[in-house]
Formats: C-alpha cells, sequence, structure tokens
C-alpha cells in the first residue's frame, strides 16, 4: 500500500478522522448507563493507525486521550497479532498503557477486505470494576490488587462471538454488573460506528489512500511540532511543584519536578527529579504522565492535534520506583491528583520557556468522592459519585475562570436534579466561593462549594482532594496571589457545627449528616491595585 | 384557505419578502434589512409586493414573519437586563454551568460570560422534593428582599427557576406572584412554563435566554403591529418558531426563545413541503448562504426534531428542527498555512467586504471566486443581479494565496477550494444522516440559497445521494416556508417512570392534561378542536440512559396496548440509532409530548408570477471540471416550464442562484418550478 493522498484529499480525509472520533463519542454518552459518563463524560474516543498510534480525538478528557496509544500497543504487543475482525478487545491494566483500573479501554479493528487498516477505540471511567472499596478508588489503597479487577488486554468478542466466560466473570465482581455491562455495550456500539466510518472511507478513497493520509497527518503534525520546538529558546527551564502529602495525611509532600529542553525539533521533558514512588494510591502509572505532559505541550503547539505526529516529538524521561513511574505492583487509583499536578507544573515550565504565553496556575484540588447507600425509594445499592470543578488561572488580560474542570480533565458537574433523582443524596448548595480566586489585576477564578445531605439510613466510600495546604496552592503569577485552598467537613446530624477532616480518606455517614467540598482558587495575574 | 398570502422573512443583511396571490402564483421582494427599526423593512418589502402584484394589502389573508431578531440580541450580547430568582444555595447555577471548559487547550481565552451577571441573581429559601413534595416552605420574605434588590438592579426581566418546578410548580408561581406585585412592570419567565425538565442549569439557561429576549422581542411585536394597524393591514400577525410552526404574536411575544433559529428552520419546512409536491418526503436539506451552510433532515415529510440546542455558547432546551449550521457559505475564506494546510472557513468575507471578485475591498479569495475562476459563475451573469463581477480579482486571489504555496494553477487552486468546501457540506451533512440512522443514498437532497444549487452534484455525489431537488427559487426558501407551515406549539411535561410500572390511569392523566393545555393554546389561536390536531409523543429511554428517543404515542385513552406499542417503537428506535439492544433491557418513559397543529391552508404553487429580469451576454460557458475545461450548455430559468428536460454539462442561470448540472447527472423540471436532477442511469 503506497498511494499517496493529494493535497486535498489529504485535508478532506484528515477533517473525516476528527468528524468519526467525535461521532464516537456521541454514540457513546447517548447509549451510556451512568451518569460519570452520560452527565460528566468522564470518556474518550480515538482512531488509530495499524501500528497502533494515535491518529484522531475527540476533544474530550486528555488524561484519557495522551495513554489510548500505549495501551492499544501494548495489547497487539502481548497479543503477538493484528486484531481480527469481528475482534473486541479489553483492557484496563494500568501497567499495560492504562489509567487506573475504572478506565476501561476497548479497541477494533478496521479492516478492508482482510487488509488492517487502523483500529478505532474508547475508554471510559465505569463506576465500579469491584476492589475493596465501592468505585475501586482509593488514595489510601497501597497495592493494585485492591483496585478491582485487571484485565490485560482480552478479547471480550472473538470474530464475533461475545467471551460469555468474560462477561460473567466480570458481572460476578463489579458492584453495579447492571450499569457496567451497559455501559461496556455504549463502548463497544462507539468502536463499531468507529470501524464503520473508517471502512466507508476505504471504499470511497481506496483503503492505501486511506493509510497513506494516516502516515501524512501524523507527518505533518510531527513536522509543526518540530518547527514549533525549534523556535523555542534554547537552554533548560526547571519548574516544580508539590502534592499535599504522599496520600496518607501528615506523609511527606511529594515533588514533582520538570526540567524542558526544546532541541532539534525534540521537546525533551525530564521528570527523572521527581520523588520516589509512594505507599498510596497517587502513583501514576507510565503512560498517565505521558497523557499528563502531551496535554500541557500541546496547549502549547497551535494547529495540531494531540496525537501520535505530536507525541513522536517529545521525549519524555522518568525514573523507574518514582511517582510518574511506579513499580508493579504499587497503587495507583488516585493518580488523577498527581496527573494534574504535573500537568500544572508542565504549563508553569512552558510559561517559564515562552514568558509571553505565561498563565497563572489553575486548582488541582480535584474534589471527588465514590460512597455508596441504599436507597429506601428503590431498594438496591447506588454508588454515588461526583467531580468539583475549581477556580482557573488568571491570564495577562483577562480573569481566571470560575469552577472549571482544569487541564487534563474537562468533566461536567452532576445536576443537583440528577442526585436527587436517582441517587439519596440531596445537593444542598452548589456555589462560588466568594474571595477563593487570587488577588491580582487579573483575578483568580474561583473555588465551587457544593454540599450534599446523605437521605438513606447509611452510606460509606473514599473522597480525595488535594490543594488543603497553602504551600500547594495554585500559584499566580507576575505579583499575583495565589488561589485559596481546599477544603472537606462534614456536618454531623445534629450536631454543632461542623469538622474538618483530612484531604483524603474513608469515610462512614448516616442520615442527615451534610459533606462539604470546596474546591481551590485559581491564581492572580500582575499585581492587585492597593 | 384562499386569498393573498405574505411571508416575510428578515434576516440580518436582506430581508425577503413573498407573495402567493389567489391563483398560487409567486411573487418576491428582497429590501434592505433595516436594523434602526426592523418594521420599515419589513413594510417596505410588503409594500413592493403589493405594488408588483398589483394586489391591495387590504386583500391580505395571511401574514407570517420570521426574525433573528433574538437571535442576533443573544449573539451580540445585546439583550435585556434580566435577573435570575432561584433556590437558596443555588445562586451561581449560570456561572457555574457544566463546569466544562468550551477548548480543551486553550488557556489563555476566558468562558464566554453568563446570560445574567452575578449582582442580578437572588435567592429565596424554601425547596420541592424530586417526587414534588415540599421539603422546606417558601420564604415570602426572601422574596420580597429580592424584588427590592432587583429594583434597585434596574431590571428587565426575571427568570424563575425553582429545583424540581417541572414535578410542582407550586413555588415558582408563588414567586411569580409576589414579583408581580412588587414589580409590576417587569415581566417574568417561570422555569416550569418554558421548560419544564429535569437538570437544572439547561432549564435555568433556556429561561433565563428567554427573559433576557422577553422585553425586547415583546416591543418589537407590538411595534410592528401598530405599523401593520395603520398600514391598514389586520390580518393577524404570525411568527416563525424553531419547531418548524408558526405561533400567534401574542404567543410568540410570550415565549421568544422559540424565534431562536426560526429562519433555518422555516427554510427546511419550505423544501419539505417542496418535496412532498414531488413526492419526495425523505430529504436531506442543505441552504447554503453567504457565510454558512445549513443542514438538516427530512423523514415522511417530518422535518426532524432536537431537543436541545447551543445558541452562543448557552445551553437551551426547547424543540427545535434539527438544523446543523457550519461555516461554509460562498464568502467563507480559503488559506493555507506555512505549513501548506489548506483551509475553507469557517472565517467569511462576508457580505463586506465580501469576496475578492465583489471588488469592494475584499482581497482574500473564497469559495465565491472559485467559482469565478472555475466559470460556474461569469462576469457577464452579475450575482444575485445586483453584484459587478470582477473576473481578474478572483483568479489573482487565488493564483497568489492558494495556487502559489500549493504549486497548483489557478484553475486546480479553485477545484481544491470547492472540493474542501464540499467535504465539510458534506461532512456535516453526514452527521444529520448517517450518524442519525438514515442512509443518504435513500433521500433526495434539497438544494438551497444562492450558492447551494451550485454545489449540489458534489455533494450528491459524495453522499451517494440519487436525485437533488431544486426550488424554483432556492434563495428565499425561508420567506416561502413561511407560507407553507402551520400553527403549532410543542409542549412538554417530565413523567419519569419505569415502563412496566406505569399506572396508565396516571399517565393517560398527565396526557390529557397535556391535550387541554395545547387545545386551550390553539383556541387562542383560532383554532377550535374540530379544526385542529394534537399528536402525542413519549420521550423514552432504557433505565440507566439518560438521552432519550422520542417515539409516538396513541392519542388518549392510554392502554396497555398502546404502551405496548411505543416500547417496541423505542427498541427499533435506539437499534437503528446506536446499533445494539443493550444488556439492560428494562425501560423508561421519561417526557411526554404534545404536538399542537392549527393548518392554515397551504396554497398551491404554479408557474407565472413577477420575477425581476437579468441580462446575460455570456453565449457557451466553458466549466473547468473534474480537472479539464467542457463546454456547457446555458440556459435562462425563466425560459423553463413544467415538463421541459435538462442535459447534463448545464448552466441554468436565475436572478437569486446559479444552478450548475454536473456531467453525469440530467432534469425535468416539475410542478411548481422543481427542477429535479437525477443522476445517468439511476
Amino acid at each position: 500500500m503506497s498511494a499517496v493522498a493529494d493535497p486535498v484529499t489529504q485535508e478532506i480525509l484528515a477533517s473525516a478522522f476528527t468528524s468519526i472520533a467525535e461521532e464516537m463519542t456521541v454514540v457513546e454518552y447517548r447509549s451510556s448507563f451512568s451518569p460519570i459518563i452520560r452527565e460528566m463524560l468522564d470518556f474518550s474516543c480515538g482512531l488509530f493507525d495499524a501500528e497502533g498510534r494515535m491518529v484522531a480525538h475527540s476533544d474530550t478528557i486528555p488524561a484519557q486521550l495522551g495513554l489510548m496509544q500505549f495501551a492499544l500497543q501494548a495489547a497487539l504487543e502481548r497479543g503477538g497479532a493484528p486484531l481480527a475482525p469481528g475482534d473486541v478487545l479489553l483492557t484496563n491494566h494500568p501497567y499495560l498503557g492504562g489509567t487506573h483500573t475504572p478506565d476501561l479501554q476497548v479497541f477494533m479493528a478496521v479492516h478492508h477486505e482482510d487488509e488492517l487498516v487502523g483500529y478505532a477505540g474508547s475508554i471510559a471511567h465505569h463506576i465500579d470494576i469491584g476492589g475493596r472499596l465501592p468505585g475501586s478508588e482509593s488514595p489510601h489503597n497501597t497495592e493494585i490488587f485492591q483496585e478491582g479487577l485487571l484485565l490485560p488486554a482480552i478479547k471480550l468478542v472473538d470474530g464475533g462471538v461475545r467471551n460469555e466466560a468474560l462477561y460473567t466473570l466480570i458481572a460476578a465482581n463489579v458492584r453495579d454488573p447492571t450499569s457496567m455491562l451497559g455501559d461496556l455495550d455504549a463502548q463497544v456500539a462507539a468502536c463499531k460506528r468507529g470501524v464503520q466510518r473508517v471502512a466507508a472511507l476505504c471504499t470511497r478513497y481506496t483503503p492505501g489512500t486511506v493509510v497513506a493520509a494516516m502516515d501524512e497527518l501524523l507527518a505533518r503534525t510531527a513536522q509543526r511540532a518540530a518547527s514549533a520546538f525549534s523556535g523555542w529558546p534554547k537552554g533548560t527551564v526547571t519548574a516544580e511543584g508539590h502534592m499535599d502529602d504522599g496520600g496518607f495525611e501528615g506523609t511527606p509532600p511529594v515533588r514533582i519536578h520538570a526540567a524542558l529542553t526544546a532541541r532539534d525539533g525534540v521537546l525533551e521533558v525530564d521528570l527523572t527529579g521527581s520523588d520516589d514512588q509512594v505507599a498510596s494510591g497517587v502513583n501514576v502509572p507510565l503512560a498517565s504522565t505521558h497523557a499528563a505532559v502531551f496535554f500541557a505541550v500541546r496547549c502549547f503547539v497551535e494547529g495540531v492535534q494531540q496525537n501520535a505526529g505530536l507525541t513522536r516529538q517529545v521525549r519524555v524521561l522518568t525514573r523507574p520506583g518514582s511517582i510518574l513511574h511506579p513499580d508493579f505492583p504499587a497503587a495507583v487509583s488516585a493518580r488523577h491528583l498527581t496527573v494534574q499536578r504535573v500537568a500544572d507544573v508542565m504549563v508553569a515550565a512552558l510559561g517559564a520557556l515562552l514568558p509571553d504565553r505565561v498563565v497563572a496556575a489553575s486548582h488541582v484540588a480535584f474534589p471527588t468522592f465514590v460512597f455508596q447507600a441504599v436507597d429506601p425509594r428503590f431498594g438496591g445499592v447506588r454508588i454515588f459519585t461526583d467531580i468539583l470543578g475549581g477556580g482557573g488561572g488568571a491570564r495577562p488580560d483577562a480573569p481566571g475562570d470560575d469552577a472549571i474542570d482544569t487541564y487534563a480533565a474537562n468533566c461536567a458537574l452532576l445536576p443537583a436534579e440528577i442526585a436527587e433523582l436517582e441517587y439519596p443524596w440531596r445537593v444542598v448548595r452548589s456555589e462560588l466561593v466568594e474571595g477563593s480566586g487570587g488577588a491580582g489585576a487579573h483575578p483568580g477564578g474561583r473555588a465551587l462549594r457544593r454540599d450534599y445531605m446523605l437521605l438513606a439510613e447509611h452510606a460509606d466510600g473514599m473522597y480525595y482532594v488535594e490543594q488543603l495546604d497553602v504551600r500547594s496552592a495554585a500559584l499566580g503569577r507576575h505579583g499575583g496571589g495565589p488561589g485559596a485552598p481546599a477544603r472537606v467537613a462534614i456536618h454531623r446530624a445534629g450536631a454543632e457545627g461542623e469538622e474538618r477532616l483530612a484531604g483524603k480518606g474513608h469515610i462512614a455517614l448516616q442520615r442527615g449528616d451534610v459533606i462539604t467540598f470546596v474546591s481551590s482558587g485559581g491564581g492572580g495575574f500582575g499585581a492587585a491595585a492597593p | 384557505m384562499s386569498g393573498l398570502r405574505v411571508g416575510v422573512d428578515v434576516g440580518g443583511t436582506f430581508t425577503d419578502a413573498v407573495m402567493v396571490d389567489d391563483e398560487g402564483r409567486l411573487h418576491i421582494a428582497k429590501v434592505r434589512t433595516t436594523s434602526d427599526d426592523l418594521a420599515d423593512g419589513f413594510l417596505d418589502g410588503v409594500g413592493r409586493l403589493a405594488q408588483r402584484s398589483g394586489q391591495a394589502l387590504s386583500a391580505l389573508r395571511y401574514l407570517a414573519h420570521g426574525t433573528t431578531l433574538a437571535t442576533n440580541a443573544i449573539v451580540q450580547g445585546r439583550v435585556n437586563r434580566a435577573a435570575l430568582v432561584t433556590n437558596a444555595g443555588f445562586r451561581d447555577l449560570l456561572q457555574i454551568g457544566t463546569q466544562q471548559r468550551a477548548t480543551l487547550y486553550d488557556l489563555w481565552t476566558p468562558q464566554p460570560p453568563a446570560i445574567v451577571p452575578r449582582e442580578r441573581c437572588c435567592e429565596v429559601r424554601g425547596r420541592i422534593g424530586p417526587d414534588g413534595v415540599e421539603i422546606e416552605p417558601l420564604n415570602e420574605d426572601d422574596v420580597v428582599t429580592a424584588a427590592a434588590h432587583l429594583r434597585e438592579q434596574d431590571v428587565e426581566a426575571i427568570a424563575i427557576v425553582l429545583l424540581f418546578s417541572f414535578v410542582n410548580p407550586e413555588h415558582e408561581r408563588r414567586v411569580a406572584e409576589i414579583l408581580a406585585r412588587e414589580l409590576p412592570d417587569v415581566p417574568l419567565s417561570l422555569s416550569s412554563e418554558v421548560a419544564p425538565e429535569f437538570r437544572e442549569y439547561l432549564r435555568a439557561s433556556t429561561t433565563a435566554l428567554n427573559a433576557a429576549v422577553l422585553p425586547l422581542v415583546g416591543g418589537y411585536v407590538r411595534r410592528l403591529s401598530q405599523r401593520l394597524a395603520l398600514a391598514k393591514i389586520d390580518t393577524p400577525l404570525h411568527l416563525m418558531q424553531s419547531n418548524g410552526g408558526v405561533a400567534t404574536a401574542e404567543a410568540a411575544a410570550r415565549l421568544p426563545i422559540g424565534l431562536l433559529a426560526s429562519g433555518p428552520a422555516a427554510a427546511v419546512i419550505g423544501a419539505a413541503r417542496l418535496g412532498e409536491a414531488v413526492g419526495e418526503r425523505n430529504l436531506l436539506t442543505f441552504d447554503m448562504g453567504g457565510t454558512t451552510a445549513d443542514v438538516a433532515i427530512v423523514i415522511d415529510a417530518l422535518p426532524q426534531l432536537r431537543f436541545q440546542g447551543d445558541h452562543a455558547g448557552h445551553p437551551v432546551n426547547l424543540p427545535q428542527i434539527d438544523v446543523l449550521s457550519i461555516g461554509a457559505g460562498g464568502g467563507s475564506i480559503a488559506a493555507v498555512d506555512a505549513f501548506g494546510s489548506l483551509t475553507v472557513g469557517p472565517r467569511s468575507a462576508g457580505a463586506t467586504p465580501g469576496p475578492a471578485c465583489y471588488g469592494a475591498g475584499g482581497d482574500e479569495p473564497t469559495v465565491t471566486d472559485a467559482h469565478v475562476v472555475l466559470g460556474t459563475l461569469h462576469p457577464d451573469r452579475a450575482l444575485g443581479g445586483v453584484v459587478e463581477l470582477d473576473a481578474d480579482a478572483a483568479r489573482s486571489a487565488i493564483e497568489e494565496q492558494v495556487g502559489r504555496p500549493l504549486g497548483m494553477t489557478a484553475e486546480e487552486a479553485a477545484e481544491a477550494i470547492i472540493r474542501i468546501a464540499t467535504a465539510n457540506m458534506t461532512n456535516a451533512l453526514r452527521v444529520v444522516s448517517v450518524a442519525r440512522g438514515h442512509d443518504p443514498r435513500e433521500l433526495a437532497l434539497v438544494a438551497l440559497g444562492g450558492a447551494g444549487p451550485m454545489h449540489a452534484c458534489a455533494i450528491a455525489d459524495e453522499l451517494g445521494t440519487p436525485r437533488i431537488l431544486i426550488p424554483r427559487h432556492p434563495g428565499v426558501t425561508s420567506a416561502l416556508g413561511l407560507l407553507l407551515s402551520d400553527v403549532r406549539y410543542d409542549l412538554r411535561q417530565s413523567w419519569v417512570r419505569s415502563t412496566a410500572a406505569v399506572d396508565v390511569d396516571a399517565l393517560d392523566a398527565a396526557l390529557r392534561r397535556l391535550e387541554r393545555e395545547a387545545h386551550a393554546l390553539l383556541a387562542r389561536a383560532g383554532y377550535e378542536a374540530e379544526r385542529a390536531s394534537v399528536g402525542y409523543e413519549l420521550d423514552m429511554r432504557y433505565r440507566g440512559q439518560a438521552y432519550n428517543l422520542t417515539v409516538p404515542l396513541a392519542p388518549p385513552p392510554v392502554t396497555a396496548e398502546t404502551l405496548a406499542v411505543a416500547q417496541v417503537a423505542f427498541a427499533q428506535a435506539h437499534r437503528r440509532t446506536y446499533d445494539f439492544t443493550p444488556t439492560v433491557q428494562e425501560t423508561e418513559i421519561v417526557t411526554l409530548r404534545a404536538r399542537a397543529i392549527g393548518p392554515v391552508g397551504h396554497p398551491t404553487l404554479a408557474e407565472g408570477g413577477d420575477t425581476p429580469a437579468r441580462g446575460s451576454s455570456q453565449r457557451e460557458p466553458v466549466v473547468w471540471v473534474d480537472g479539464e475545461r467542457r463546454p456547457f450548455a446555458l440556459l435562462d430559468r425563466r425560459g423553463l416550464a413544467e415538463g421541459d428536460e435538462i442535459p447534463e454539462q448545464t448552466i441554468i442561470d436565475q436572478e437569486d442562484a446559479t444552478i450548475l448540472v454536473a456531467p453525469g447527472w440530467h432534469g425535468t423540471v416539475r410542478g411548481g418550478g422543481v427542477i429535479v436532477l437525477e443522476r445517468e442511469g439511476a
């Protein structure tokens, strides 16, 4: 296959690839079963070439997008052969290109008359994949075996035949098999749609042309990235930031350190100065580290997609045994807190390298929780989750955004009415926090506060929030102040006043308890007027 | 209904007025939109029609109007000073939104501001639960305090949005009573009336947008009605809505947000009726103007609806014709970047300065310039009868800015621009057809807008669409669609229940409430029950899903049988749309819908009428197609009559459009002047 797409066909196919990834996402969220996917949109879709390199993606969750090619390539290596028509591959293994165990990745191959053209893939955050706690996540896990089922690239469907044994195994090991299997159906439906669309392109343009257009798109993206990096200042810049702790309160803050050097059209990102791995769930599996880096770099390179053309120009150096390259079987389920910190440090480093593009830091508190409770109205156990945005960083010419999900994530807030209709919870308040944005000529964005009241007899589960410590707050730039830190508190039913909680933990609640999550504010830009 | 009918579509640049006379003949007038007072252009257009047709305005029997007033106000941020009153703890509902960033990789561009700023958002204590039961009584003092604050803020309209008001609107109604007493001159929007469905931000955004254009649209409708009365036009004014029906001016002024996408909706209705007239009930429509192309799908003569849209970054939950708008028009700018990538649109040269060939200061190459270089448009055949085309300017813009960087001749570069523009429109048409489970090979393509008929054959070839319909006046389909639309009101009620556990009597009662409401609205528009019809639908989903599919439901009485039919229809629709049946098979009803129709009675179009003349000195056009120059025949649209055959490689010129009949296509003129093109051998 050595067809070459003429320049116009090239443009047409390149935009078709993106349209296809976007269509896959619509199929997926509209037919999904859990609020975390259908309301909060914690999922992503992409197209890949025959080597498993990402060609195109939807603009969804960068923390997921950037690692799908690692998962697909690892799976293809393990399988020893490309997927056959009608095969559906399932993987969630954090040490084989995954994020954390609840993020299930599904891939299908595109064939044109027995010829392999590429792959369509979907990654989605499932509400529970088993393990010791509802939601399968906890910053207090100490090894990955506590985080639910590990699925190291297994065929969910083999040549069109469902692997019923695998379905049975999964259903027996997860807390809400009905939603979980429905969401898996939706992922497969999205991939099927991608496969059909790429196959249709092959019929219209010949498979050789489609393959050539994928290659050319990656080559052009690489060329653009290389050209951008070549124009960046010489020399190495560094930036660092700290987590509140090592996952358990009282443990030392974990340092994330990045050294950036642009040379010969390649951006070298040296993360080896980051701290050792920790005995908690905030370690970041290697592919996930890459995803955080790719997101930040993409923000500073105009006119490219975050595909394998961009990523081939970025060399990420990590140190085995470190928090950004942990050794199996370290726990990783709360890695997103660290991923956001990596993105934050990267944005700071890139701002240091490119001073006219500097922006203040955005919040990385990322308050989230997973609580299970029996809903007295329906009888069954309901697993409830939400994710809170916070203050965005201010810009040289504008304030930061209020209450946004930042950096490598972009999840929606759960509607309060969905919470009350479907779960035994009431959202008592949902508001911006006055004064939480960093001071400045342009102030940082405001934090979000949400209070949830339990309406069931009893609930238990885990939560995590970063950036409670003023030392890890979202920093201002050019004299702008830091955003206010985050906060977690509980007001027990009948008690006087609220009780402050640690940033990460497991908790049991009783009817009438109100738990409060407050994210952090964004950094300000420029000195505030006196 | 016989008698003189007039439709007036007021767009951003032009006001199109069409008249259908007693004999079904069509008369057209195009005048400049008068942005200082839109009523001036409106009456100017109507006046010209009267003059041309020789008819007296007092003979007018039906008047329908489409306006972009509300849309433009929202896009340009020129809305009224609206306020929000909501539950304690939820004041920032609009500021928080979904908490998602509009652009994933852009750290520098701020999020668009909320439609109501924080200082005009007020809280009141009191709460209704998800089952409609009061959890905490409404604190009426809070409402009075809010009213005092909003009086100081000089607000012009107030949106009232309380949690679970779609189940129990009592608190919202009480808040409205108190506010009406305290601020008697300020119009109110209640979320339980504007958008009674769950998801508070979506409902709040919809209600706040409605409030923010209430005074503006209300004032316009009042002014226009007075002017019409002065002009001795006493037939009631109807306004086009985005659901594809018209509303009485009085009803439209109460729900102005229903007008937001009315122009594109009218065009789709026009296309659907014209298609029906030539026996084509399943259509893809594309309307290509100067800046955008609007695409939509029509199945079984019904334009497909969607229930949520987005206007300038604000989500709107309202039934609307599913029109997808993309930045591909005649004025779309072609550009090559430093890496040799050619893009066309979404940047547009607009009407001023316009394409390079307009010679009005535009020097960037556009789609229109590409047509001039290829020969589809010729300087001797002036565009729209008003613009002189400068072929040299078009050629040099394309040569220098596209040809040279890509190493192509001007013709090759122009063809490349057309191919990219065609691909952009084809992608959009795939979204509304293939992605919704419809095969474009089973649909006919309707080409609308001044530029649409030049691209139709290329698009049909890409999609495999076997037939193309081109109306007699592709450039005024929106205005014509106004005359082909019925009075229509869409009502809905969130009603979430498991289908298996539905109390049929309760469902029947809920549906009959909608029925009564529907007939009350129709009666106010002058339609008694026997002249009107009400259709019913259910939004359904598998339990756990959130995005519904809408299926028909037989009119009341609701029985186990009618419900079972709906359930089967839902399973089929799910299979068609998503290509799978989930492991979970329990279904839920989510929303009840009623569609109230008051038939207006549609004219049958005949040939004739008044069409402005347009000279042409060009004899034999030569058009560059597929890499070579080919001789084309040139036909004047005015010389074509029903039954005439049109061979391949023909250009048909008319006052408002140019039609390109590509190699491999041939056509026939059908009833009402619709040209039907078919692929050879099809």
